[in-house]
């Protein structure tokens, strides 16, 4: 199958006075049609800004994405125009991701009226209510404001505006996390319906691995601005092969007291080195049991270990 | 009702069917809606000092327009037979050392010195906005050498401006303008507005809204008008309210110290400077009336500037 979107050595680096801060240092990976890639990694390893430097909302260092056949990253600002149809964002935080003096009305129309995607007053009255409808609101909430709903209600809110133009990439940053669990599930499932209903294709940015392997068919996990490892979801947490995923996975609870009191966690060491100009080498190097000096010296490819499942690391073969 | 519960026999199964899932109506807002400007003026409402502060400013407003039509003197008309006529029931404020009635002259100074505070704020709001709203979404560099010549320009002291200028456009006998007065205020006095939207804008234009409508796809412009400015407006009124008095105190001390107009037009401040020669022979009636006017509208716009503040600032809101 063909991707949808292919993402090949992607950087974004920031100047902060100090050094350069690698946020992401070289993804590559493809994502196809109707799937949901999950990205997972701790805070502060980069996925945020991957997801955003992905949408082109910050302007990549170095790296090519394609989708459609055409490199966006290379594309003017009136053909970016275009594609910004299709490349939709989620946001972490529904109470930051709204502006407050906005109705509802006006914050899900947002997108119709920047692209002029409506014939007349009527036409957008209509088109909003149906987004509302969509993701379980009505129009009574038309005229409200943010401040008047509750997170989850919030985030339906965000996800109606990132539908309203019909996109076939949507980039999910930690949708659930400001959630209570509660709702968490309610706006999971909400996801899963609209992308069986539209045919969406998800990248699923999270950390909460159990979330990420219920909803996502791929997953990649990120270290510092590295892939490290990338697997169909089942493979990924049935036979991980990178010590950083081991050592991920030996952290999530097992809802049996039995076994989750028997089995052993590989703690991590130390803590996650500064992305603020990193040394040569493997990311994880000073935090990983296996290492050994070609970790110190060389950086490990990513590539592909098993069918379909990539890893970057020198001690699996 | 009561008959269902009396009848108890009567009750078939068809009444105990499982609720549906749209009749449950979780996502129900029952508050009635509260916008945003409304809540502002509830919470403002609260504020009794603040309430004065408006009430005051509105009296003026309307005193100043009408004012010199209660009586039927005009701010001109000179009358020898009654000069320095302490305040009785025709002169209601007393007349001045030339015979004029203060009342009107009171009233007519407010006039002057209300419009010099308001086209002042509103020619500061405009600049400010704009040069701060710029600066603020340029990139980091021209943001630099804007902010530095806002403050080389800010750096200048006004009252040297002021002079230079009625020195250079008054002619002769005419007295300052009110085009030279309210250029002079406004030439360095919409800094602090500038550096005020400025930070506004470098801070929200990193809010996640923002983000959010620039992954929309919207231009620079339309971030900064539909996002950044409207969320910043708060903090530009409470701004605006506390430059109007500047404006209008600054026009006071330049007419104390003989710059303001010419006369027979006053200044409430042009009126205080008449009023100085007055203390000496028993007439301190015609410097307290008009420093007390001053003071009043002073008082009324910063209290009000203060419960707007207050009334603006979310984390108060009760």
């Amino acid at each position: 199958m063909e991707p949808l979107i292919s993402a090949r050595n992607i950087k974004k680096h920031f100047d902060v006075g100090e050094g350069i801060l690698k946020a992401v240092d070289g993804l590559s990976f493809d994502i196809y049609p109707g799937e949901t890639f999950g990205l997972v990694g701790e805070s502060g390893c980069g996925k945020s800004t991957a997801g955003r430097t992905i949408i082109r909302l910050y302007d990549p260092t170095d790296g090519e994405l394609f989708f459609n056949g055409k490199n966006v990253y290379d594309l003017s600002r009136r053909e970016m125009q275009e594609v910004r149809k299709d490349f939709q964002m989620i946001f972490q935080d529904p109470y930051a991701s709204l502006n407050p003096r906005m109705t509802v009305e006006e914050l899900v129309s947002e997108p119709l009226d920047i692209h002029h995607a409506y014939k007349n007053h009527k036409d957008r009255k209509d088109k909003v209510i149906e987004l509302l409808e969509l993701v379980g609101l009505n129009e009574e909430h038309a005229m409200r404001f943010p401040h008047e709903f509750s997170g989850g209600q919030r985030q339906r809110i965000g996800i109606a505006r990132a539908l309203a133009l019909n996109p076939k990439f949507i980039v999910a940053d930690e949708p659930i996390s400001a959630l209570d669990v509660s709702i968490q599930a309610q706006v999971v499932n909400l996801l899963k319906d609209l992308q069986d209903q539209f045919g969406l294709t998800y990248m699923f940015i999270a950390h909460d691995l159990s979330m990420v392997r219920y909803i996502s068919d791929r997953v990649g996990v990120m270290y510092l601005g590295h892939m490290m490892e990338l697997a169909p979801s089942e493979e990924l947490y049935e036979n991980p092969l990178h010590p950083y995923t081991k050592a991920l996975l030996s952290a999530i609870p097992i809802p049996d007291p039995e076994i989750q009191r028997s089995r052993k966690r590989i703690m991590l060491e130390g803590d996650v080195p500064s992305p603020i100009n990193p040394k040569p080498g493997c990311r994880f190097v000073d935090r990983c049991a296996q290492a050994t000096d070609i970790c110190r010296k060389e950086t490990p490819v990513f590539e592909e270990k098993r069918p379909n499942h990539f890893a970057a690391c020198h001690n699996v073969k | 009702m009561d008959n269902n519960l009396s009848s108890i026999k009567d009750l078939s199964p068809d009444l105990f069917q499982p609720a549906l899932k749209e009749d449950r109506d979780s996502d129900r807002i029952r508050r009635p809606s509260i916008k945003y400007w409304p809540d502002v003026w509830r919470r403002l409402k609260q504020n009794r000092l603040a309430m004065v502060g408006l009430s005051i400013i509105i009296i003026m407003l309307f005193m100043s327009i009408f004012g010199p039509l209660f009586n039927k003197f005009s701010y001109y008309e000179q009358n020898y037979d009654l000069i320095n006529n302490h305040p009785d029931t025709v002169h209601w404020f007393g007349t001045d050392e030339l015979g004029r009635d203060l009342f009107t002259r009171v009233w007519f100074g407010a006039r002057y010195s209300l419009i010099i505070g308001v086209l002042a704020a509103t020619i500061d709001f405009i600049i400010g906005v704009i040069y701060g709203g710029l600066s603020g979404m340029a990139t980091r560099r021209i943001d630099n050498i804007m902010m530095r010549i806002a403050e080389v320009v800010y750096s200048i002291p006004y009252l040297l401006i002021v002079i230079l200028l009625s020195v250079a456009f008054s002619s002769e006998g005419a007295g300052t303008s009110m085009f030279v007065l309210i250029l002079a205020m406004t030439l360095t006095d919409w800094v602090p507005m500038a550096i005020l939207v400025r930070g506004q804008v470098l801070q929200l234009k990193e809010s996640e809204y923002s983000l959010a409508a620039e992954s929309l796809g919207a231009s620079k412009g339309w971030i900064l008008r539909k996002h950044i400015i409207p969320n910043t407006m708060g903090p530009i009124l409470v701004n605006i309210t506390l430059t109007i008095p500047r404006a209008i105190f600054a026009e006071a001390t330049l007419g104390f110290l003989g710059l303001g107009f010419q006369a027979p037009r006053s200044s409430l401040g042009s009126l205080a400077n008449d009023g100085l020669a007055g203390i000496a022979v028993g007439n301190a009636y015609q410097i307290i009336i008009p420093a007390l006017f001053i003071s009043l509208i002073m008082f009324a716009f910063n209290v009000l500037g203060d419960g707007l503040r207050d009334a603006l600032d979310p984390r108060l809101r009760k």
